[in-house]
């Protein structure tokens, strides 16, 4: 077990990779109540081109393959059931997939132990039967058809669709009506067998727990499972152009007040950890301080009456794709859309000022402290960053090391008009 | 059952409710390594009273505005950037007897910052201007901001009666507590908004500044002495002063009620789903040795999804879309609230008199008794994974006198068995029955 001290943040983090290739990450902080655990595969929804465990050649799975898994691991068949389980030990316990993870987690004031083993056992044990397959397929279709009902759901995905031309990052995490019909006991297999291999998978418990007892619970627990030898995971990536697909789409459906997207496609090849960290932190800074809800411009947009309480922005920034979505409510879609598009093309001639970027990056110091209280953030954050080689206790230092030019540099070269696409909801009529 | 809970930590500096007398503030610190932010509140205690409790609910929207230094929510926000992206919360309620006006700022910890040492002396002087120097000319609250705001609370107070439940609810407390300190609005009555002027509400504040008592809690991972005198010279506002609240007959207790008869008050307004809010009595409170079980009974009764009320108004008779139990531990009270077709209220009634009767007979199971008190102490845990949840768990025991804390609290619910719930049960009496339903439905 390694053991690794974040002086700077009064952090100890305990790692260890075990035999079977299963990464154990264990930050105890025994003056709280509560214990979090999170168990990640790096297996998301655009994971769909790749090389199965003893295979030779690449296959294409069904999208909506990853959040199928999802569901069908909760479900083990007739006499048990996994949640209530977790609450029978006191633990609150959920799972999410998103393009690049699938998560099974929970969070407990007793029974630690217990509850980590629960959590490994019902990831691990793959129980896939056919009925269940097929019986499970009509509670996805509808879980599909009520985000598609969602117009927030909708404009998502039609502006990844506008952004994306070949990246699988395009695709709606529960895949479509007919990928979801079509998914066989087989391609569950292939995905589990390839992606929930332990060589694959992170395994982050914070909070209070003894070191030593939860390490040896977990390598006793994994000694007695088998696994094939670890191999690398062979991904195939589809060429991706600079340009958005799509530079403007509107589609119509039965809401009250049109809504409008504005994205950016940030970029669509791989970059490496240390660009990923600082650049992160760039977007952030730079999004808080012109688009955020204490800046000049949201009051602007605010007065002419162009946005509403809906307003409001985020990024999303991995391995090889980025993209950031600028999103309101608007009675006046165009007018919100052209102001916006010429406020972000404006950026590039801005004149960056010293003192402001040192108050900004102060800003974002203080929110990575405070997020940094919460156990549940950490293990998250923290298997989040280590998944794309990123130390997550080095935020802060890394904040510091921003320069007011490496500011100036990223503002000239963000925005570019190729990169904006621009989707709206019109309300039908 | 295994406590986790560090029994030292929860009772820091309690032991004295004066805390440690710095500048007027009975100031509690309450070091932990839990946080890498530090979380102040500085609470300013007064007697509640019917007269002032619209300029008081008035008072922290004002404030928030700004001070004589930054007038404005920008230069607020600049400043508060400055301070490492600090933030800044006001706010009041009610506590039984007492009214809180309450200062929160959570601050980065410059222990974890390179090169900073002086965050903590520049955040509490900040706080310092918000508190102690706001933006008053002349004895008065600028007027423009003060319409403002008005406007802004007159429209809260429109949107509550809108919603149907928070309306039941007042209404219930309203008719139920008709005489107490209890009924009187913590967030204050449309029609005294009208005359509050910058100097009433000036000379409402300059009231809680000279007379309440005030405490002063800080949690985080820092140094007491260092922190000591730092707030020893930045936060100077006030002067060791004679205070309305400094002696102990300042009770948060209210006398507790007898019932003569039962109130039943129905309403009609044009609605879907029709509210049946009823109050108890339980003739006992955070004072009383049975409050603890009542705690757990109430949990039973209608805390979560496995409780009498859920399981059988909700799940086995399908007449409510809602329905739970929630009791005032403050106070003598205990209420449910359900909403149900307007039709089924005597079929309702009945069943939820079945569930009370359940409850003071024992009837109910021991894995529903071992849920709620499970649910109920990691809720208790949980709170002290927090800093505000810490600070409540103290500002609790100086506000009541009974120096009990969370960790008391577990272990006296994990003590609980079916002879004590029954018996803290049979002293449940139904007091008032609200009922709001369309005239069709009836």
């Amino acid at each position: 077990m390694r053991e690794i001290t974040f002086e700077n943040v009064d952090e100890k983090v305990y790692k260890e990779t075990l035999p079977n290739g299963l990464e154990v990450i264990l930050i105890p902080k025994r003056e709280m109540n509560n214990t979090f655990a999170t168990f990640v595969t790096d297996f998301g929804a655009a994971d769909l081109f790749f090389v199965p465990l003893g295979g030779k050649e690449p296959i294409e799975s069904p999208m909506g393959v990853a959040h199928f898994l999802e569901h069908k691991l909760f479900d083990k068949g007739e006499d048990r059931d996994i949640v209530a389980e977790f609450s029978r030990l006191g633990a609150q316990s959920n799972a999410y997939t998103n393009a690049t993870e699938t998560a099974y987690y929970f969070a407990a004031t007793d029974h630690a132990y217990e509850n980590v083993r629960l959590l490994i056992d019902f990831v691990q044990d793959s129980f896939f039967v056919e009925e269940t397959v097929e019986s499970e397929k009509g509670i996805i279709v509808q879980e599909s058809q009520m985000y598609a009902d969602d117009p927030g759901q909708r404009l998502y995905f039609l502006m990844l669709k506008s952004l994306f031309s070949k990246h699988p990052v395009k695709n709606e995490v529960l895949g479509t009506i007919d990928s979801i019909n079509g998914m066989t006991k087989e391609d569950l297999d292939t995905a589990f067998n390839t992606f929930y291999h332990p060589s694959n998978m992170k395994l982050c418990v914070t909070g209070n727990f003894d070191l030593e007892k939860m390490m040896d619970m977990i390598k006793e627990d994994q000694e007695k499972k088998e696994y094939p030898a670890p191999t690398e995971i062979v991904r195939i990536h589809t060429e991706e152009p600079a340009a958005v697909a799509s530079k403007e789409t509107t589609i119509h459906m039965p809401i009250g007040s049109p809504k409008c997207s504005i994205g950016i496609k940030e970029y669509e090849t791989a970059i490496d950890p240390e660009q990923l960290a600082k650049r992160t932190r760039l977007t952030e800074i730079t999004l808080d301080h012109f688009f955020g809800l204490s800046g000049e411009f949201y009051k602007e947009l605010y007065d002419e009456g162009l946005i509403d309480g809906t307003y409001n922005y985020s990024h999303t920034l991995d391995k090889d794709f980025g993209f950031t979505m600028l999103t309101s409510n608007s009675d006046n879609p165009d007018a919100f859309a052209d102001k916006l598009k010429s406020q972000l093309l404006s950026l590039k001639d801005y004149k960056v000022d010293a003192e402001l970027f040192e108050r900004l990056k102060k800003r974002t110091i203080g929110r990575t402290l405070r997020k940094m209280n919460s156990i549940e953030a950490n293990a998250e954050e923290y298997v989040w960053h280590a998944i794309r080689g990123i130390e997550y206790f080095d935020t802060i230092p890394t904040i510091q090391s921003l320069t007011v030019e490496d500011w100036q540099s990223f503002l000239k070269v963000w925005i570019s008009e190729e990169r904006l696409a621009v989707c709206t909801i019109m309300p039908e009529n | 059952m295994q406590l986790w809970i560090q029994k030292e930590e929860c009772q820091v500096n309690v032991n004295t409710k004066q805390g440690t007398l710095i500048n007027g503030m009975h100031v509690h610190l309450m070091p932990s390594k839990k946080f890498k932010t530090n979380t102040v509140e500085v609470k300013f205690q007064t007697k509640i009273s019917r007269d002032t409790i619209t300029r008081l609910a008035l008072l922290p929207t004002v404030l928030r505005t700004g001070c004589l230094e930054y007038k404005t929510k920008a230069e607020v926000q600049e400043q508060l950037d400055n301070l490492y992206g600090a933030g800044i919360g006001i706010g009041a309620w009610k506590s039984g007897k007492n009214h809180i006006l309450n200062f929160q700022m959570d601050m980065a910890n410059e222990k974890f910052i390179p090169n900073e040492n002086t965050l903590a002396e520049e955040a509490f002087s900040f706080l310092n201007k918000m508190i102690f120097h706001p933006n008053v000319i002349d004895g008065a609250f600028d007027e423009a901001t003060v319409a403002k705001e008005k406007e802004t609370l007159r429209r809260q107070l429109e949107a509550m009666k809108d919603n149907k439940m928070s309306y039941a609810n007042t209404r219930l407390i309203d008719e139920m507590a008709e005489g107490e300190v209890y009924a009187i609005h913590g967030q204050g009555y449309a029609e005294d908004l009208e005359v509050i002027t910058g100097k009433s509400l000036y000379d409402a504040y300059a009231k809680v500044l000279e007379t309440a008592r005030v405490d002063l809690f800080i949690t985080g991972d820092f140094n007491s002495e260092k922190m000591e005198s730092t707030i020893r010279k930045a936060l100077v506002g006030l002067t060791d002063r004679e205070t309305e609240a400094k002696s102990d007959e300042m009770t948060v207790f209210e006398e507790m009620k007898s019932v003569k008869e039962v109130k039943e008050v129905v309403e009609y307004e044009d609605i879907q789903q029709a509210k049946l809010h009823i109050g108890y009595r339980t003739h006992t409170n955070l004072q009383d040795e049975g409050v603890v079980p009542m705690l757990v009974g109430s949990m039973i009764l209608g805390g979560y999804m496995g409780s009498l009320l859920f399981m059988n108004v909700r799940e086995k008779h399908s007449l409510a879309y809602y329905v739970n139990a929630n009791m005032d531990a403050f106070s003598d009270k205990l209420f449910i609230y359900s909403g149900i077709a307007g039709a089924d209220y005597e079929k309702t009634m009945q069943i939820i008199d079945e569930q009370i009767e359940a409850l003071q007979k024992g009837e109910f199971t021991d894995g529903v008794l071992e849920e709620s008190k499970s649910l109920l102490i990691s809720d208790l845990k949980a709170s002290q994974d927090n800093a505000i949840g810490m600070i409540d768990d103290v500002y609790k025991q100086i506000l009541t006198g009974i120096t009990k804390s969370s960790v008391d609290f577990i272990e006296e619910v994990a003590a609980v068995d079916k002879e004590a719930i029954m018996k803290a049960a049979s002293k449940l009496e139904k007091d008032t029955i609200f009922f709001l339903t369309s005239k069709e439905a009836n």
